[in-house]
């Protein structure tokens, strides 16, 4: 079922069934069907028994509305027409799975909406009607030709169409790249306000961190107005602990030493230099530098003579710094080198 | 061209007696409506196609008494022209 048998696919069965070679079979298929068309075009008519008759009509009036171009339909016209006719033993052996129906008359009150209604006549077959093919004859044929003439030269037509349907590709273009304009016109006006958007949000994020660092740095300075304003004047490289700050007095924290000290004291009872390296630099070794930094006016680094006022160097001087194992380990080698050099009194 | 022509044309080119034509014609014809029945389709190139159809049941009315009659569904059998035979069929038109 639903098998597209070829020529040669009959030609075997016919071989079969008569006991010709399939060579044969297959000549005779092909001399029969010649025959057959060159029948046709010349005698408008063809009769095959056991198959059915080939006939082309010419000039027939037709029920069908062929326009003439013009959209408006012409009754009356007429048509060339090719018909097969089935042989009556052909329609029988097609019909045999149906063949045990028959046509029944029924009562004039009984309707059957669903059913399509013809004109019938006892005997008459549906095959009479189906196997027609009509095309206008003159004088539509001067419309039709060209419909004729196209699907004789399919390349042609094909050329014809192709610019035909350009001008609607070419019109469609434009609709939708307006249309992709018009699609692309709210997308730079929302890629802008996204941009601004983005900006405004960055400025103010921008804003608040330089709030919030503002107010860190005011909160990071020391409450003590007086630390303040010694970690104003000292060195900002240094680091003063709180403790050495505190120690200070307020009248050493008034007073102004020079620019490149770090600091100016006065010795007091008590006061050794070690201490004050560690009160000031954060590691007692580095006394040396306060004794270098004031060699004029400490003989002895052991006994400095109270209110001897020396001045403390910055930490660059000498690159103090108590967090440097480096800076430690030179200050301690010039301890060894200081108090090897004293002079026993 | 009738059956009767047809058939000593056919048996003049293929050297056969009319009988075989007939008898091959005939084996053309059975075979072509067996293969409709079971719903399969012939197509003959440069020709055309047989195929079969089914048509519904249909109500036919008399045009003379105006009985009506429940017709029964069928198969038919079809044929479809071959483009090629198409045409040269309507360039007859054009030479003439």
């Amino acid at each position: 079922m639903d098998n597209q048998l070829t020529l040669l696919d009959i030609a075997i069965i016919l071989a079969e069934q008569t006991g010709k070679s399939v060579p044969d079979s297959v000549r005779f298929l092909q001399l029969l069907l010649q025959m057959v068309a060159d029948g046709l075009c010349e005698e408008k008519h063809v009769h095959i028994k056991g198959l059915g008759t080939f006939q082309l009509e010419y000039n027939c009036a037709t029920e069908s509305t062929i326009d003439d171009g013009t959209g408006k339909p012409r009754h009356g016209a007429t048509c060339n027409r090719f018909v097969f006719s089935p042989d009556k033993d052909l329609k029988a052996l097609v019909n045999h799975p149906f063949s045990m129906f028959e046509a029944i008359e029924i009562n004039a009150n009984v309707n059957f909406p669903d059913l399509q209604t013809i004109d019938w006549l006892p005997g008459q077959s549906a095959a009479e009607d189906i196997s027609v093919e009509e095309w206008a004859s003159e004088p539509i044929r001067a419309h039709k030709e060209k419909e004729e003439s196209d699907k004789m030269h399919p390349v042609e037509q094909e050329e014809t169409l192709q610019p035909a349907e350009q001008p609607p590709a070419s019109t469609n273009i434009p609709t939708t790249s307006t249309g992709l304009d018009a699609d692309s016109q709210p997308a730079p006006r929302r890629k802008y306000t996204y941009a601004i958007f983005v900006t405004l949000l960055l400025a103010l994020g921008l804003s608040c961190y330089i709030a919030l660092r503002n107010k860190g740095v005011v909160a990071f300075s020391p409450a003590n107005p007086k630390e303040t304003i010694v970690a104003d004047t000292a060195n900002p490289a240094v680091c003063i602990p709180k403790d050495t700050l505190k120690a200070v007095d307020d009248t050493l924290a008034f007073s102004t030493p020079s620019s490149n000290d770090l600091d100016t004291i006065t010795i007091r009872p008590g006061d050794r230099l070690t201490s004050i390296a560690l009160r000031y630099y954060g590691h007692k070794f580095f006394w040396v530098y306060i004794f270098e930094y004031n060699k004029e006016k400490i003989a002895d680094p052991n006994n400095v003579p109270i209110g001897t006022s020396l001045r403390l160097p910055a930490a660059e001087k000498y690159g103090i710094n108590a967090n440097d194992r480096t800076s430690i380990e030179n200050a301690a080698v010039k301890q060894t080198e200081i108090l090897s050099n004293l002079k026993p009194s | 061209m009738d059956s009767k022509n047809l058939i000593m044309e056919l048996a003049n080119k293929m050297e056969w007696t009319p009988k075989e034509v007939t008898d091959m014609l005939s084996a053309l014809g059975s075979a072509i409506g067996t293969k409709l029945m079971e719903g399969d389709s012939v197509c003959l190139e440069s020709f055309g196609s047989f195929q079969s159809e089914k048509t519904m049941e249909r109500v036919g009315v008399h045009p003379g008494d105006g009985k009506s009659y429940l017709i029964p569904p069928e198969i038919v059998p079809v044929f479809k022209l071959d483009e090629a035979l198409r045409k040269r069929i309507r360039s007859l038109e054009d030479n003439g």
